[in-house]
Formats: C-alpha cells, sequence, structure tokens
C-alpha cells in the first residue's frame, strides 16, 4: 500500500513550492556563445595507453592541452566492488598535456556499496593509475555514470564523499536526458559537468536511422541546455561505429569495427542501403556474425561533427569552457582530419 | 577495492595452490565477456525466471555454463572449483600412510611455508616442535615405512606453496605491480622434481605441472608451450585434474602467442571434456577475426575437434546457430544437451515479459515467440532422427516449448515420451508435471477436468525440484485472469493476489478509482470463507500462499466496516473472531497545525492503543457527534474526522491500515466529511476555526491524490485547499487562526497571495 512518499506537512508543501520557482524562474534565452576560446581536449578511452605517432601529431596541430583518460570502470562484480578494466601505461602522455583521469561508475555497485568505502577505493586507484600516466597528484577528476532514479541519492553520496576526499576539482558526464528531465533526474554536485552531445537516437535496423549523432533527436533536448544549473563543457563524436542486426531487430554493436573495413571482407556482401549481408558465420573484431546477419554502418562525419558543434554554439551562455571530443583513435582521426577538427573546436566557445 | 579483492582472491588462490593443482587463471582471463544483465535493480535470478530445470541433464559440475544472465563472464575462473577431486588424487596416494583426510587437507590447504617445514622436521625426527593445529594430526602416526612417501608429499606442496606469492590474475597484475616472479631456481627446483621421480607418475606430474606454473608466471609462454609438448605424457597423467589445468595454461600461453587456433582448440577440449573448467574455458574463448576463426576450424580436424569447437561458439555466442553446425556435423553428439537446454532457458528468459502484468510490445512479442517457435521446430527434428543422444531430454524440451504456446496435446505426446525414455528420474518426472501444467494453464478451461488434472500435478510436483516455484507461480498467474474474467475474483484474488482490484490503489495513479472489490464487505467475507473449502487438490493449489491467512483477513473486515462508518460490526468483529488487533505505537487521535508521523511515533510509541480499542473509540465518538449537540458533540465529530484523517496515508496512523490491507488509504474524503460536521455543529468560533483547518487538511490530501502521478516529468505545482483555507480566512479573530498563520507556510502563502 505504501504509494508515495510525500505526507501531507505544511513544511513538505512549502518546500515543493519553493522547488517550483527555482525550477522555472531562471531560463535564460538563446544566443551564440561568445568568449574566450575553449580549452581543447580529447577523450582516451581504450585500456592500454599508448599514443600513436599519429595521434601525437593531432595533439600538437590541434593545440589540444588536456586528455580525458578512463582509467577504469567501477563494477560489482561476486559480491565486491571492483574496478573493471584499469587502463595499463605503455608509455605516458607528454607533459604538456593535463590528464584528467575519468571513471566510468556501473549502477549496481551503486546499489550496494557505501559512498565512503566506494570513494576511499576509488580515490586509492585514481591515484594509482594517474601515476602510472605520469600525473600523481590529478587537479581534475571526472566521473562518468548513467544514473537512474533508483541511484541517484548513492551517486550524489558519492560525489560527496569524493570531493572530500580527494580534494580535487570534481566533474560530471551529464547525458541529454539528464538535462531535459533535470527535475527527476536530479543535478549532481560537482563543479563542472560535461555534456554528452551524442547517443541521442534509438538503435534501429533502419537504414536512415541514426543513434550517435541524430539532429531531430538532439533539437529535441536543446532547449534546456542554456539554463542547465551547473557550468557546461561539452563533448562532440567523432566515432563510428556498426550496428548488428538479426531478423530485422538490433541485436548489439561492432564498436571496434570501423564500417571503413567492411567491404574488403569476403563474408560480406553490400546490400545497396548501407548495409552488408553476412554470407557465412565468423568473426568480426571479436562478434560473432551469424550468415544471413546485417551489419549497418552508421558514420559520424566531419560534416556531423561540425553540425553537432554549430546546434549547440546558439545555445551555450558564454563562458570558459573545455570542448572535448570521443575519442582518440588513428581510426578516428583517418576520418576527420586536422583542418576539419579545427573548425569544429572553432564553431563552439 | 583493490585491497578487499585482493584479499579475497589470494584467500581462494592460497585454499587450492598448495595442492599443486592450484591454477591462478591461466593467461586466457577475460573477464565479462558474457554481459550480466543484473543491472535494472531488484536481485533476480534465472531460477525465478524459467521453468525448466537445466539440472535434468545431470552432468555434475557443468552448473557453471547453464545460461545465467545475471552472471558475467560463467562465473571466470574459481581456483578452488575441484578441490574434491584434487583431495581424491591425495588419498589414493597416501592410503597407505594411515594420515586422515582431514589432517591432510589441512597441510595442503592452510598450512604456512613455515608450518610445512616444521611438519617436516618434525616427522623426520629433527626437531620437537610441532606447529600450532597440529599437535594431534594422524601425520605422527605414520608407519616409518610411509615416512619416505609423506616427506616427498610434503615437499611438493612446499614448492607449490614458493610459488603462489607469484600467482595471479592478468588483470590483477595492473594492480599489484610488485607481485614477483618465480624464480630460476624454483623452475629447476620443478624440473629436477620431475625427472628424480620418474619412477612415481604421481609425484612426477605434480612436479611437471609446478614446472607449468612457474613458466607461466614468468611470463615465458613459448618456453611453456614447448615443456607441455615435450613432456605431454607426463602430465596427461595420473591425475585428470592437473592434465586439464594444465591444458587451461597451455590455451593461456598459445593466447599470449597468438596462436588463437590452438588456444580455441584447447579450450574447446577443455569446455568439452572437463566440467570444472567449463566455464572457465567459455569465458577465455575469443576469436577476433576470421582468418584466425578459419584457422581454428582447419585445425580442428576430426568430426568431434569441430563439434567441441561449436559448442564453444554455441556456448558464448550463438547456441542456434552451433546446434545446426552441430547437427550438420554429428547429430548423434552428446554435444548438443547443453546448448539445447541452454536455449530453452534463454528463450524463456526472453519471454518474461510475455506474462501477464508485464509490458508487452507486439514486435517483441512476436520476435520472442518466432525465436521460440524457432527453437521447437530445430528440437523437435532433432529428437525424431535415429540415435541422437539422450531423445528423452529433447523430448522433454520439445514438450516444454509446446507447452508454453498452449499445445496441450502435442506436450502431452513429448513429455510421455520423455517419461518413458528416462524412467525413474525424480527430476525428469518433475519437469514433465511442471511442463504439463504449465500446457494445461495456457489451453484452459474452467471445469472440473481441468482443474483435478493440474490440482493433481502441481500438488505433486516435488518441493525440491528446482523451478517448482516459479512454475506454480506462472501457473497461477496464467490463470487468474482467465477465472477474473469468468467472474470468480475470490479464486482468482487467491491465485495472484491483488488482482481483483488491478493494483488500482498501490501502483496505479488512480485517485477515486471506483468501487474497489476490496471495499466490499462481502468480498471479504468470500474470502475468509474460501480458506475453509479444501476438498480437492486443486483447493489446495488455489489456497497455497502465503498471502492471506483468516486473522489477517478479519481484520481487514473489521477495518473496512470502520471506514463504512458501521462502528458497531467492525467492533463486534473485533470481539467475535481471532481478528488481529495489534499495538499502533501511536495515538490515533493526535494532530498538529504542522503534522510529523515519526515524531507522533515517538512520542506515542508506548500509547496502548490498538486496532479493536481504536475501532471501540471511534464508535463512542460518533454516537457522541450523532446524539449529541454544540460544541460537544462538535469536538466528537471532529475526534472521529482526526481518526479518520490520520488512518489516511497523510495522518500519524497510517499503520491501521498498514502495508498489507487492500483499502484505498489516500482518500481522505470520509475524514473531510466528519469535519465539515464538526464545522456546521460547532457554536465556538474557536472550535469552528480549528474544524475548518481540519478540513483544509483533507481537502489537500484530496488533492493531492488526484493529481498523484508516478510517471511525472517534473514536480507540479502544490495544490491549495481554497475551499477550507477559505472558509478560515472567516475566522481571524481566533487564536487558532493566529496559530495557522504562524506556523503553516502554506496557509501564509496563499494569504499573502489574496492580497
Amino acid at each position: 500500500m505504501a504509494r508515495r512518499a510525500t505526507a501531507l506537512h505544511c513544511g513538505v508543501v512549502r518546500f515543493a513550492f519553493v522547488n517550483l520557482v527555482v525550477a522555472v524562474g531562471c531560463s535564460t534565452a538563446a544566443q551564440p556563445a561568445t568568449g574566450p576560446d575553449a580549452t581543447r581536449a580529447f577523450y582516451y578511452w581504450r585500456t592500454t595507453f599508448a599514443l600513436t605517432p599519429v595521434e601525437e601529431r593531432a595533439l600538437a596541430d590541434l593545440h589540444v592541452s588536456r586528455l580525458y583518460v578512463r582509467v577504469f570502470d567501477v563494477g560489482w562484480t561476486a559480491g565486491h566492488v571492483q574496478p573493471l578494466g584499469p587502463i595499463a601505461v605503455t608509455a605516458p602522455p607528454p607533459p604538456s598535456l593535463e590528464v584528467v583521469p575519468v571513471v566510468f561508475v556501473q549502477n549496481e555497485v551503486l546499489r550496494h556499496a557505501p559512498a565512503a568505502d566506494l570513494a576511499r577505493d576509488v580515490w586509492a586507484n585514481v591515484q594509482n593509475r594517474s601515476a602510472a600516466l605520469g600525473t600523481p597528484a590529478p587537479r581534475e577528476l571526472q566521473l562518468d555514470c548513467d544514473w537512474t532514479d533508483t541511484t541517484r541519492t548513492a551517486y550524489f553520496e558519492l560525489l560527496r564523499e569524493l570531493e572530500k576526499q580527494s580534494h580535487v576539482t570534481l566533474t560530471a558526464t551529464i547525458r541529454l536526458h539528464q538535462i531535459k528531465y533535470r527535475e527527476r533526474t536530479g543535478v549532481p554536485p560537482v563543479a563542472r559537468g560535461t555534456l554528452m552531445f551524442y547517443n541521442m537516437g534509438a538503435f534501429s535496423p533502419d537504414p536512415e536511422a541514426r543513434s550517435i549523432f541524430d539532429p531531430a533527436a538532439a533539437e529535441r533536448y536543446l532547449a534546456r541546455v542554456g539554463d542547465y544549473p551547473l557550468p557546461l563543457d561539452v563533448a562532440l563524436p567523432i566515432w563510428s561505429w556498426v550496428v548488428h542486426v538479426r531478423d530485422d531487430s538490433v541485436i548489439g554493436l561492432l564498436q571496434s569495427t570501423d564500417p571503413g573495413e567492411l567491404a574488403s571482407l569476403d563474408f560480406l556482401e553490400p546490400t545497396g542501403d548501407g548495409r552488408y549481408r553476412v554470407t557465412r558465420s565468423t568473426f568480426v573484431h571479436g562478434t560473432f556474425v551469424r550468415a544471413g546477419d546485417l551489419l549497418k554502418v552508421e558514420v559520424t562525419g566531419p560534416d556531423e561533427t561540425l553540425a553537432a558543434a554549430a546546434m549547440l554554439a546558439v545555445r551555450l551562455s558564454p563562458q570558459p569552457r573545455t570542448v572535448t571530443l570521443f575519442d582518440l583513435s588513428e581510426r578516428n582521426l583517418a576520418r576527420h582530419d586536422v583542418a576539419s577538427l579545427d573548425r569544429v573546436f572553432q564553431t563552439i566557445h | 577495492m583493490t585491497s578487499r579483492r585482493s584479499i579475497a582472491c589470494f584467500r581462494r588462490f592460497t585454499s587450492a595452490a598448495a595442492v599443486t593443482a592450484g591454477v591462478a587463471a591461466a593467461a586466457v582471463c577475460v573477464r565479462g565477456e558474457r554481459p550480466a544483465r543484473a543491472c535494472s535493480g531488484g536481485e533476480v535470478s534465472i531460477a525465478e525466471e524459467t521453468t525448466f530445470d537445466p539440472g535434468v541433464l545431470d552432468q555434475p559440475g557443468l552448473d557453471g555454463v547453464f545460461y545465467e544472465p545475471f552472471v558475467a563472464g560463467f562465473g571466470g575462473y574459481q581456483p578452488d572449483t575441484d578441490d574434491d577431486r584434487v583431495l581424491a588424487d591425495w588419498k589414493g596416494y597416501l592410503k597407505d600412510t594411515g594420515v586422515g583426510d582431514a589432517d591432510w587437507k589441512a597441510a595442503l590447504f592452510t598450512a604456512s611455508a613455515q608450518d610445512l617445514e616444521a611438519i617436516r622436521q618434525h616427522l623426520l625426527g629433527k626437531s620437537v616442535a610441532v606447529p600450532k593445529g597440529f599437535e594431534t594430526s594422524s601425520l605422527w602416526k605414520a608407519p616409518a615405512a610411509a615416512k619416505a612417501r609423506l616427506d616427498a608429499s610434503l615437499q611438493i606442496v612446499q614448492l607449490a606453496r614458493a610459488i603462489e606469492p607469484s600467482a595471479a590474475f592478468f588483470g590483477e597484475e595492473v594492480q599489484q605491480p610488485d607481485r614477483p616472479l618465480p624464480t630460476a631456481k624454483l623452475l629447476q627446483a620443478a624440473q629436477a622434481g620431475a625427472t628424480k621421480h620418474a619412477d612415481d607418475p604421481f609425484l612426477a606430474q605434480r612436479y611437471a605441472f609446478q614446472a607449468v606454473r612457474v613458466l607461466f608466471y614468468q611470463h615465458d609462454f613459448a618456453g611453456l608451450i614447448a615443456y607441455v609438448d615435450k613432456q605431454a605424457g607426463l602430465l596427461a597423467a595420473p591425475s585428470q585434474s592437473l592434465a586439464w589445468r594444465t591444458r587451461y595454461y597451455l590455451a593461456g600461453a598459445l593466447r599470449q602467442q597468438k596462436d588463437l587456433a590452438r588456444a580455441t582448440l584447447e579450450l574447446a577440449h577443455i569446455h568439452a571434456s572437463y566440467p570444472p573448467l567449463a566455464g572457465a574455458a567459455a569465458s577465455d574463448f575469443h576469436i577476433d577475426n576470421d582468418l584466425d576463426w578459419r584457422h581454428a576450424l582447419d585445425l580442428a580436424k576430426t568430426t568431434r575437434d569441430k563439434t567441441e569447437v561449436w559448442r564453444l561458439v554455441g556456448v558464448k555466442f550463438d547456441g542456434i546457430a552451433a546446434i545446426r553446425e552441430i547437427v550438420k556435423l554429428d547429430p548423434k553428439s552428446d554435444l548438443l544437451g547443453l546448448l539445447v537446454v541452454r536455449e530453452v532457458a534463454k528463450a524463456e528468459s526472453a519471454a518474461g515479459m510475455l506474462w501477464p502484468g508485464s509490458p508487452q510490445d507486439a514486435d517483441t512479442v512476436a520476435k520472442i515467440k518466432k525465436e521460440s517457435a524457432d527453437l521447437e521446430v530445430l528440437v523437435t527434428d532433432l529428437a525424431n532422427k535415429p540415435g541422437v543422444d539422450r531423445k528423452w531430454l529433447l523430448d522433454l524440451v520439445a514438450g516444454h516449448l509446446a507447452a508454453r504456446r498452449g499445445d496441450l496435446a502435442t506436450a502431452r505426446t513429448r513429455l510421455q515420451s520423455a517419461l518413458a525414455g528416462r524412467p525413474h528420474d525424480a527430476r525428469v518426472a518433475s519437469q514433465a508435471k511442471a511442463s504439463l501444467a504449465l500446457a494445461l494453464a495456457r489451453s484452459w478451461a474452467i471445469d472440473a477436468s481441468h482443474e483435478s488434472e493440474l490440482g493433481r500435478a502441481m500438488t505433486s510436483l516435488d518441493p525440491k525440484f528446482d523451478r517448482a516455484a516459479t512454475a506454480k507461480d506462472q501457473v497461477r498467474t496464467t490463470l487468474a485472469p482467465l477465472y477474473m474474467k469468468a467472474g470468480k475474483l475470490v479464486d482468482a484474488e487467491y491465485l495472484s493476489p491483488g488482482i481483483v482490484d488491478n493494483y488500482k490503489v498501490d501502483f496505479v495513479a488512480e485517485a477515486h478509482p471506483g468501487k474497489l472489490v476490496w471495499a466490499g464487505t462481502s468480498f471479504i467475507k468470500d474470502m475468509i470463507a474460501r480458506l475453509d473449502k479444501t476438498s480437492t487438490d486443486f483447493d489446495h493449489f488455489v489456497l497455497d500462499q502465503q498471502r492471506f491467512a483468516k486473522p489477517k483477513l478479519q481484520q481487514e473486515l473489521a477495518l473496512r466496516y470502520l471506514l463504512d462508518g458501521d462502528f458497531a460490526t467492525a467492533q463486534q468483529t473485533f470481539a467475535t473472531t481471532a481478528a488481529l488487533s495489534e499495538r499502533l505505537h501511536t495515538d490515533p487521535f493526535v494532530i498538529h497545525i504542522r503534522d510529523c508521523h515519526d515524531c507522533d511515533h515517538d512520542k506515542y510509541g508506548n500509547a496502548p492503543w490498538t486496532h479493536a480499542s481504536f475501532a471501540q473509540k471511534m464508535g463512542e465518538l460518533a454516537a457522541k457527534a450523532q446524539k449529541g449537540s454544540g460544541d460537544d458533540a462538535a469536538e466528537a465529530a471532529l475526534q472521529v474526522g482526526v481518526g479518520y484523517y490520520n488512518m489516511t496515508w497523510y495522518g500519524n496512523a497510517r499503520s491501521i491500515l498498514g502495508d498489507d490491507t487492500h483499502q484505498d488509504m489516500f482518500d481522505a474524503r470520509v475524514a473531510l466529511k466528519w469535519f465539515q460536521r464538526a464545522f456546521d455543529t460547532a457554536k465556538s468560533r474557536e472550535l469552528k476555526a480549528k474544524a475548518a483547518y481540519f478540513a483544509a487538511k483533507a481537502e489537500l490530501g484530496d488533492l493531492l491524490d488526484v493529481a498523484y502521478d508516478p510517471n511525472r516529468q517534473q514536480e507540479p505545482a502544490a495544490p491549495v485547499p481554497a475551499t477550507w483555507f477559505g472558509k478560515l480566512q472567516g475566522f481571524k479573530d481566533t487564536q487558532y487562526y493566529k496559530d495557522v498563520l504562524k506556523e503553516c507556510g502554506t496557509f501564509q502563502l496563499w494569504t499573502q497571495s489574496r492580497h
């Protein structure tokens, strides 16, 4: 019978009213963001850190000064908190690059681990991995979590504990739905948020459907970007992937597969609509594909990334911010040359 | 997190490594390749989602590779997974020494390096000191002739113990960079031991195995492959545990050397032949690209090799594709059974959303049904082929799938065939009963014949059957809507509690939901009476639930009378039946301008009020209100209103209705009526002001009830009880008005907005 948690007490009612005032009382008109140049950055999302010469050259040519490096995921395995896929460092980044460690927090761990203990463990591991990356005392720590109604409280508590224990500037990734439905999802207690301006469409076998960047879907979220209560940095997509379709349903993503590879594989035949049919069962970058499956390519090229930057630029308030591209890899740099990426950075301040 | 995990792992490892068979997860450890689904909240197990018990396979040790979407990576490698086999090996070897199992187990698993050395010294008569815990060990009673064998055994345990600090999961080495590499001296000792004990295959195999471990943890993968190839005979017997663990190390080394084709073949052999490592082998199986895959298939020369490789693919990636390939290669293969039961579980798990009460998407439903139908065709075709392995299993699966789609005739035929092919197997018999019950439920007709057959199947189902609870639950939730539709509301409610009111009160945003079935005293009386009708198996099945006990139902009947204003019958029910009457731990007649539920429970936790005394007091107050006049009657009416208000979610005595009655505790309209009555009757302006404010509370409760929407995206504007705030404004001259204005912010804001 316990349906809701709000009792009828004057104090509660008044509190709700005050919340409402805050929620509706501070919207701003959309206008192009103008201000100092943004700090240029990339996400580094591989599990072994070793910049290739091509990547180093691109970072230098683009005057990138910061790398957001995923150092590990935090998961819940066999009844324990566990760092998953901790980054192994083959060669640390050049000292000219500021390294910001990023930790991806799985929701499941938030359902089990007390915030203080979790924060202590996370911070200890961050220090360990940051030291390996040549940054024993990072100035910023970023957490990435697609928190839910049921994990919000625990996640926010983790953030508070981390700030208390680490004494570094804490930032968090913000997904589009968290911008739009902020009253429901809450606003994380951090210094800044990084708006992930991607992953905005549903996966679909439809050859035309786009899941990484879809301008029409993006438009639906943009109205509330300008008045988000946190200073916002921005992350833009430059990656591409392959969608795995079976019996007209999406069954997975081939994230490690570059769409450009497919044309040369002898077990695939093009269907003419941007998709390929598997002609015999085999493996593609670790994924088993069955004869008859379809592989749909989804490319984020320079035009799409620039369009994303332009859409956001007119919605953001003018203030110093960081623009981060997801993610740094030779594969993505092959599709986005330095000139096109430079235009992206210049578009959004 | 590092330390906690590492300690746990190390403890597990030490318990096994000393046995010499303790492989600390070979290099091929890639965890979590099977994505865990346990991220949607709530702890669900596969046994709660599915009604087919894979245990009918009766192949101990394969549990780790049953379909389990809630465990990542098939549970990963468990170093102590076959401790029992290792102990059994040692038991055979030491049988003439007189050493007890427990004593040797202690030496093997728990003795420290220092303990082991002290044990040896004492055993050989070189020291009188005995390690703690070994004072009365049977080791000391070993006959003189056995001491040499015991000492040799302890030496190999010592060697294994010395290697332990170097043993690590590859993934953990990142976190423990200080883990030492094994020394050349250890390798030399292991290889020399193998040579020295060449005439003792038991010890020779163990020393050779230690050499394999050392090479692995030295990261000398080429050396390990060469050593295993050279010493293949030595490493293959007598211990099967060590033999397969050696191959597991070998697979890891091959993978490190990028020989994925041979690594795949090794893992496929391990997976197919040694159940304790089947899950680990599946976890570690990885093929990157078409070239590796073709090499692996080329390397698999025999039909058995090929089917083993395909089974690994089936367990890890695509069961249906693998079944088809294996059937093409060898339709009689004994490797198909596991894949078939896994696919049944997968299909059933996916179909979880098809059960009544779950969200259904037409495309998803169609897709899941098609997949299940395809599987049934595949399994039925296979069952019809001559000479297939365990035809009874295929019949059982085909019967179960037919049952799930409500094809009773096919289900009966297949299940009977399964029982005939596998008589005297209790687990198969239970599965057949459960499947038949599902078939009956899904092809139901409300008649004595169906009820009788289903009742028999359900009441005779072995409660130890692994899927008994889930099968019963699914049968109940399938039948309940059918009984509901037929107007048999009581049976429907017993079969699936909550169904008669469609969870209106609990979960649906429906204020004033109309007359609830549970709001009718006749329904509650019928529920009570049904408990006494137990003449058939079907009766027993229907009533086989924990939710409805007679005293609780009688309490709910009494409370319903109370809510209906029938105070006398409410009191009588409490007085003359076994209706539960418990302490309320609050004072249900206390109310404040600003309420505080928990504060009242703290303050009045020891108050003597019970359900029965509350009902009695309500009756007395109502009588006074109805028979009296003026302020006395108004005060009594006000108190009745307070009682009713406090029974709602908004008051301090919501425990009266509790979490387990079926009444609408968000409806404050009864309280509002009594406050209105108090307001109308009162002569005193102070009393009128109080009645008006209490009425505003009830009015606001009702407004909140109407406005409630669990799916709202934004907090709505808070409703304001304008009707009764308006009436309260007419009493500005009263002290009570002033008190309200001072304490209640909502009223303050409302009055300010009026100016």
